[in-house]
């Protein structure tokens, strides 16, 4: 991973979104049924999002 | 899909290559929308069109033309239902001069307007702002009624996210290295957006105490159980149990609040298998390294 991380900016937009992969339980999302949760990505080029 | 508003002749067809992938990467995860940025239109009109039909999910842009035919070229907005909420996402992008086929019309005008056209019909608002410093300040000073304002084309991260002019600013650039999970609660249509990380960040701190402290503990056996006799344990127990529940029912209780998390993509995450296929296939020296082998 650090690898392609190095390859290329260019590339990275296309390797940070498939690591991301819309499945972070950083926070539980037990704390409220109300929750929203949106992952977000956005580089020099446009914005991507929401996922999952 | 772009570094530049540019593709050099003689790296045009890898470059394309390396967009190809990129779309195919975002249909695999399931993306809902994107915001044409500037740099996503160096492959021409005929390219970014070709990638258009390809993704599962919708390109956006409410300020980009095509300069032959003075037409718009995306969908101004895309609305998206997620847990029981409508949320609308406006698309606006800086534009270049050196895109000779494009034409960019004013983003706050633009954006303004296509905000108006779906502010009643969703429960939030998100700009995706591929555009300047400048730009972004016009934008949340002149633009009425964005709840955020996502911001590309910048390498700023950061972590606690800005509120300018009532409109909270997302920045989670740097060259990529970071995806945001934003968490929005008790969504309603009169209070202002409150930031709770402090709260988020109490609730992890106990959470990870908490965490430790259960380490050793035989299944079905509670912390409690498991300290008996033990009074300083057993009172940072109680008090890590209490913080986590003051900070738990408050965001409850709150309306309209958010939390962004910054997700460093690092070795950490694991490579979704997929995607590593797509990027194995389009990185041509590790294509050829894996030739070689066979």
């Amino acid at each position: 991973m650090k690898y392609f991380l190095k390859r290329s900016r260019l590339l990275l937009l296309l390797i940070i979104l498939m690591a991301a992969g819309c499945k972070s339980n950083a926070v539980n999302p037990a704390y409220n049924p109300n929750e929203l949760t949106l992952l977000i990505a956005a580089s020099n080029d446009g914005e991507v999002g929401p996922c999952g | 899909m772009f570094k530049y508003p540019y593709v050099a002749e003689n790296q045009k067809e890898q470059l394309m290559k390396v967009a190809r992938a990129i779309v195919e990467s975002y249909n695999l995860m399931g993306c809902k929308v994107m915001n044409v940025g500037t740099n996503d239109l160096a492959g021409d009109i005929g390219f970014i069109m070709e990638m258009q039909q390809n993704a599962n999910y919708p390109f956006i842009s409410a300020n980009t033309k095509d300069a032959a035919t003075d037409k718009f070229l995306f969908e101004p907005y895309s609305i998206i239902e997620i847990q029981g909420k409508t949320l609308g996402f406006v698309g606006v992008t800086v534009g270049d001069d050196r895109l000779k086929s494009f034409i960019f019309t004013d983003p706050v005008d633009a954006a303004q307007k296509a905000i108006e056209a779906i502010k009643d019909k969703v429960d939030l608002v998100f700009l995706m702002a591929n555009v300047d410093d400048k730009t972004e300040k016009r934008l949340t000073a002149e633009v009425k009624d964005i709840d955020f304002l996502i911001r590309s084309k910048t390498g700023a991260l950061q972590r606690i996210p800005r509120e300018q002019d009532g409109t909270v600013v997302i920045r989670i650039g740097k060259q990529g290295k970071y995806a945001g999970v934003l968490k929005i609660t008790n969504v309603d249509d009169v209070s202002t957006m409150k930031n709770v990380s402090s709260q988020y960040t109490r609730i992890k701190f106990a959470d990870n105490r908490l965490n430790a402290l259960a380490k050793g503990v035989k299944e079905g056996e509670t912390l409690e159980e498991h300290f008996v006799g033990d009074e300083n344990r057993l009172k940072l127990i109680a008090r890590l149990r209490a913080e986590r529940k003051t900070n738990v029912d408050l965001i409850q209780q709150l309306k309209n609040t958010y939390y962004l998390e910054p997700i460093p993509l690092n070795e950490k995450i694991a490579d979704s298998p997929g995607v590593a296929a797509i990027v194995k296939d389009y990185m041509p020296v590790e294509k050829e390294k894996e030739d070689v082998k066979k």
